[in-house]
């Protein structure tokens, strides 16, 4: 049957992520996103290397098969 | 058993299976009543078979329809908790629309299209916020977003099921096969505006949200001024050079109004710009690596015109040199939660910002840097 009607892509969702970076020594932290963060928002943890204040830097969704999609990819 | 049934079906239609085959008229009828039937009923059966193609697209797209509106009147529900009944408004907002002015006036219609898009979202804003009291602009700018999707969704849907039930009726194979082959790219359009909506819901960053993102980044730490509806500015100093950052508010989601805001800053307050520097997203060709930085010449802003126009006319009008900063994406990375490779592109687009600075201006001299697209979950 699968000859006639083709094989369904399965639609992935991208799983979210959060990027905490100290303010002073640049050291990042990658944790799942959660409700109301948004870039450039203070949060209350300290860093664990120097405690200083840790700011998101990045909220990005990664796809499960994005390394293999980059490979397939034409670099222009 | 098979060689039997072989042997008899050789004697009807095998050229020298039979003594009698070739003067057979049951070969004869067997062979053209198909070419018969599909040479006068050939084109009926593609338009069923294109009709049946396009139903199920409709189906999905109904579905798509349906799910972004109980996701609005959901979001409006929990998250806003307003007075009465949100459904009534919600399909009002749905089914609003906007006249565009007539483009024979040879004065120019820029300034009708502002007022028009100005009336508009005005209009808008206001009836959100008369569904929930004491409801935060950051919430306005979020429902206004949903609706805006679900409104797109809808359209689409309403679009499709005109040319759909026009070429059923007519069975004109024409309207039919346009229909078919443009059915791929709105469906693609319209997943990705269904996975807006998630992203809007949950204040999350779009792949729009990176000129914001560079410019916002700039802003930390310095005292932010409104200088137009949802917009806001800085001053700042790079290598002995003065920064003017302009982009909208964060983090709701807004794209402010950075033509009204240049115009205000080198029109009305008078500053001495050397140089404007936009940094936005851009489409990209397919083939070409989502999250690639590329610079040029022109000011890099989409929508309908009117602020691409505001910007051109003061850079020209002043003679302002305006050098673009790209980060290349399709529309659906561009509307839907800020994907890796952009979110990484960060870095590349800083530096060639700041390249371009010392490049192109001297010691002492003024930059307007903007950056344009929706800001949402993307502070300052």
């Amino acid at each position: 049957m699968w000859l006639f009607f083709g094989k369904k892509k399965k639609k992935e969702d991208p799983t979210i992520y959060t990027v905490e970076t100290c303010h002073d020594c640049g050291e990042k932290n990658r944790r799942i996103f959660e409700p109301n963060d948004y870039i450039y928002k203070k949060t209350t943890t300290t860093c664990k290397k120097c405690t200083g204040i840790v700011m998101i830097s990045a909220v990005y969704g990664e796809y499960p098969l994005e390394k293999q999609k980059q490979k397939n990819v034409i670099a222009v | 058993m098979l060689s039997f049934s072989l042997l008899q079906l050789n004697g009807i239609f095998g050229p020298g299976g039979g003594s009698d085959s070739g003067t057979n008229p049951l070969t004869y009828v067997l062979w053209f009543a198909p070419i018969f039937l599909l040479m006068v009923y050939g084109q009926k059966f593609q338009s069923w078979m294109i009709l049946s193609d396009v139903s199920k697209s409709l189906t999905k797209l109904k579905t798509m329809k349906e799910t972004a509106r109980n996701e609005a009147i959901d979001y409006v529900k929990i998250s806003i908790k307003p007075s009465a009944d949100p459904c009534e408004k919600v399909d009002k907002f749905l089914e609003y629309f906007t006249i565009m002015p007539v483009d024979l006036d040879p004065n120019g219609i820029v300034g009708k299209l502002d007022h028009v898009i100005r009336t508009r979202d005005e209009r808008i804003r206001s009836e959100i916020k008369r569904m929930a009291e004491g409801m935060t602009e950051s919430h306005a700018s979020r429902v206004e977003n949903i609706l805006e999707a679900a409104t797109a969704l809808n359209m689409i849907y309403k679009v499709v099921r005109h040319f759909y039930l026009m070429g059923k009726r007519t069975t004109s194979m024409f309207v039919l096969v346009q229909l078919q082959m443009v059915m791929p790219l709105l469906l693609q359009e319209a997943e990705a505006l269904q996975s807006a909506i998630s992203a809007f819901k949950e204040g999350q960053p779009i792949g729009d949200s990176i000129g914001p993102m560079i410019v916002g980044k700039m802003m930390i730490g310095k005292d932010k001024k409104m200088i137009a509806r949802e917009t806001v500015y800085t001053e700042g100093e790079y290598m002995n050079r003065k920064l003017y950052l302009v982009k909208a508010e964060g983090p709701g989601g807004a794209v402010g109004r950075p033509g009204e805001a240049v115009q205000r800053l080198v029109g009305e307050i008078g500053l001495k710009i050397d140089a404007i520097i936009m940094i936005d997203a851009a489409l990209k060709l397919e083939g070409e690596k989502t999250g690639a930085v590329a610079e040029g010449i022109g000011a890099a802003i989409g929508g309908i015109g009117v602020e691409k126009y505001q910007i051109e006319e003061v850079a020209t009008r002043f003679s302002i040199p305006v050098y673009a900063v790209i980060v290349k994406q399709s529309i659906q990375d561009a509307i839907t939660i800020m994907r890796k490779e952009i979110s990484e592109s960060f870095d590349k687009v800083s530096n060639t910002v700041f390249s371009l600075i010392e490049d192109k201006t001297s010691l002492g001299e003024s930059v307007l840097i903007i950056g344009i697209g929706n800001t949402l979950g993307v502070a300052q």
